[in-house]
C-alpha cells in the first residue's frame, strides 16, 4: 500500500508543472532588438526586433505582476524628436506588442507605477518628465525637471519619483499625488541613475563623471553622504538587493561592478564584467546579478555569493538595459 | 524688487496652502546671484556664455537661486582678460593668462605637449569640437546649434564653461567666497572627466582635441 502511495505521489509530482525560472529581458540600442533569456539555463529564448526599423530600445521595466514588459523607444539617428519615440508594452510571455504610448520626445528611462496606471518618462532633450495615463493612453502632464534628465526611480510606496539630470547635476522629486516637482537637490557631476532601498528610506544616485554614489535620505530628499568609488569608475546603473543589504553599481567605462555594503556605505568588492556595463538588475532571491554590456554586446551573470561572473550570455549590439522577471 | 515681493507672496501662499493640506513642504528660501558678463554677445565666447546663462536660469529656478547677468558683479566677472586688481573672481575665456584671472582654456604648455605627441601630422589643438558625442557633448552641441544655427567651436565652449564655473560655485558653495573656492571646484564640461583649475598656472585642466586640416577630430589627449 505504502509503495502504491509513493508511486502515486511521484506520478502526481511529475504531472505538476515545474516552477518556471524567470525570464530576463535585455534592450539592445544599436541592434534595435530585445534579447530574452531563461535565467535557469542562461540560454537565449528569443530575440525580438523593435519597430519601426531604426527604433532604439533603451529603458526597460516589467509591471509589478510581471505580465507586461515596457520598453522606451527613440531614434538612433535623432537625439531630439524622432518618429520612433514611444514607450511600447509587450506581453511578457508571447513578446507581442500590446500597446504603444506617447511618452514625450526621446524617452530614455522611465518607471511604471505599481498599480500599472501611469508611466513617468525622462525626456532628455526637452528637459521634462512626461506623465502618461496608461489606461487612457494619454499624456496627462509634462513637468520641467533639470537639464538632460535621464534616470527615473519610483519610491517603494509609490509616492515619489526621482528624476536625475545629467547637465544640471540635479535630482528633481515629483510627488505622484499632485504631479508637482516638490523639490530639487544637487548631487555630484553627471548623475545617471537612482535606485531606492526596499524600505524606501534611502535612495542611491550614481554620478558618472563625479565617480560617486550619493546616499540620499529619501524621506526628506537630502543627500546624506557621498561614497567615492575608485578613480575612473564612471558609475551608471545601480540596483539594491531585495534585502536592502547591498548596492550594486555598474561602472560603464571601467567594465566592472562595485559592491557597496548598504549598512557601512563602504565599497566591499569590485567585479570585472563585460565591456561597458550599463543596465543592472538582480533576481528576487538576490542570488544572481545581471549586467547589460554595450560594447561586448552581452550579459554578465554574477553569483552574488562568490561575487564572480559565472556565465556570459550573448545579447545584441549596444546592450543597454536588463530586467529580470518575477 | 516688485518681482521679488510677488514671488515671495506667491511662495508664502503656496507654503500656507501646502501646510493646510498636511503635505510635507520642501520650499527653500530664495537667493540671488549676479554674474558680471564682459563678453560681446556677438562673439563666439558671448554666444557660449548666453547658452550657459539660459541653462543657469533653469537650474536656478529649480534650486530657488535667481541667477542674473550684468556689466558688474560682486560675485564673479567673466571676460577675455582680467582687469587690473579685480575685486571679484575673474574667469578668463581667452588663452592670454593674467595674474588676476582663472583661465578656462587649457594651458599653453599642455596644448604644446599634445601637439608634440603627433608631430609632423599637420594638426591643430582645440579645447572643443562640434563632432564630440560622448558624455553629453552631443547634446551640448545640439543645444548650441539649435540656439545659434552654427556649430559650437572652442571659443563658444570657453564662454559656456566660464558661466558654468561661476554658477557651480554659486550653487555648491552658497556661503563661500568664490575667489577662495575656485581652487577646489570640480565640474563637468562634457569631456568625460572632472575638470579642476591648476593652482600653479590657473588654467582649467582638461582633455584637448587634435584636429586635422579638414577640421576632422583625429585624437583626444587627456591630462595625466
Amino acid at each position: 500500500m505504502k509503495i502504491w502511495m509513493s508511486f502515486l505521489l511521484v506520478l502526481l509530482l511529475g504531472a505538476l508543472p515545474a516552477a518556471a525560472a524567470p525570464l530576463a529581458y535585455v534592450t539592445n540600442e544599436v541592434a534595435g532588438t530585445v534579447t530574452i533569456f531563461d535565467t535557469a539555463t542562461n540560454q537565449v529564448v528569443s530575440t525580438v526586433p523593435m519597430t519601426p526599423k531604426g527604433a532604439r530600445p533603451r529603458g526597460v521595466q516589467l509591471t509589478a505582476d510581471g505580465k507586461r514588459l515596457y520598453i522606451a523607444l527613440s531614434d538612433l539617428a535623432h537625439i531630439t524628436k524622432g518618429p520612433a519615440d514611444a514607450v511600447v508594452a509587450l506581453d511578457a510571455t508571447t513578446f507581442k506588442e500590446v500597446q504603444r504610448f506617447d511618452a514625450g520626445t526621446d524617452p530614455e528611462r522611465f518607471v511604471v507605477t505599481r498599480d500599472g496606471s501611469r508611466l513617468y518618462s525622462a525626456n532628455e532633450d526637452a528637459g521634462t518628465a512626461t506623465v502618461t495615463d496608461i489606461r487612457k493612453n494619454k499624456v496627462i502632464s509634462s513637468l520641467i525637471v533639470g537639464i538632460e534628465p535621464e534616470g527615473v526611480a519610483l519610491s517603494p510606496d509609490g509616492r515619489w519619483v526621482y528624476v536625475t539630470a545629467e547637465t544640471s547635476n540635479t535630482v528633481s522629486v515629483i510627488d505622484t499625488r499632485t504631479l508637482e516637482v516638490v523639490t530639487t537637490f544637487l548631487v555630484d557631476p553627471r548623475p545617471r541613475v537612482a535606485a531606492f532601498s526596499p524600505d524606501g528610506k534611502r535612495a542611491y544616485v550614481t554620478a558618472e563623471v563625479g565617480g560617486t554614489v550619493a546616499v540620499v535620505d529619501a524621506v526628506h530628499h537630502q543627500v546624506l553622504r557621498t561614497i567615492r568609488l575608485p578613480p575612473r569608475s564612471k558609475p551608471v546603473g545601480v540596483v539594491v538587493s531585495p534585502d536592502g543589504r547591498w548596492v550594486y553599481v555598474a561602472n560603464g567605462h571601467a567594465n566592472s561592478v562595485s559592491v557597496i555594503d548598504a549598512a557601512t556605505e563602504k565599497l566591499t568588492a569590485t567585479i570585472p564584467v563585460g565591456r561597458r556595463p550599463w543596465g543592472i538588475d538582480v533576481t528576487r532571491d538576490g542570488r544572481r546579478l545581471y549586467t547589460a554590456n554595450g560594447l561586448s554586446g552581452d550579459v554578465s551573470v554574477i553569483d552574488t555569493a562568490s561575487l564572480k561572473v559565472i556565465a556570459t550570455i550573448p545579447a545584441g549590439q549596444g546592450a543597454w538595459g536588463v530586467v529580470v522577471g518575477r | 524688487m516688485t518681482i521679488r515681493r510677488r514671488d515671495f507672496l506667491k511662495s508664502l501662499v503656496a507654503a500656507t496652502a501646502l501646510a493646510s493640506l498636511g503635505r510635507p513642504s520642501f520650499a527653500q528660501p530664495g537667493r540671488r546671484v549676479g554674474l558680471g558678463l564682459l563678453l560681446d554677445p556677438d562673439t563666439p565666447e558671448g554666444r557660449g556664455a548666453s547658452l550657459g546663462l539660459d541653462e543657469a536660469h533653469r537650474v536656478g529656478e529649480l534650486l530657488h537661486v535667481e541667477i542674473s547677468a550684468g556689466p558688474t558683479s560682486e560675485f564673479a566677472l567673466i571676460g577675455l582678460a582680467a582687469p587690473q586688481e579685480p575685486k571679484t573672481l575673474f574667469l578668463e575665456t581667452a588663452p592670454q593668462a593674467t595674474p588676476q584671472g582663472w583661465n578656462v582654456t587649457s594651458s599653453p604648455a599642455f596644448r604644446q605637449q599634445a601637439l608634440d605627441r603627433f608631430k609632423g601630422k599637420d594638426l591643430r589643438v582645440s579645447d572643443w569640437h562640434a563632432g564630440l558625442m560622448k558624455f553629453g557633448a552631443e547634446e551640448l552641441n545640439v543645444r548650441f546649434h539649435r540656439r545659434f544655427g552654427q556649430p559650437m567651436d572652442e571659443r563658444s565652449w570657453h564662454g559656456w564653461i566660464a558661466v558654468k564655473c561661476a554658477v557651480e560655485l554659486a550653487l555648491r558653495y552658497p556661503a563661500g567666497n568664490p575667489r577662495e573656492q575656485i581652487a577646489s571646484l570640480s565640474l563637468d564640461g562634457h569631456k568625460g572627466m572632472l575638470l579642476n583649475f591648476d593652482p600653479r598656472d590657473r588654467h582649467l585642466i582638461q582633455p584637448v582635441y587634435l584636429i586635422d586640416a579638414q577640421g576632422k577630430l583625429v585624437e583626444q589627449v587627456e591630462p595625466e
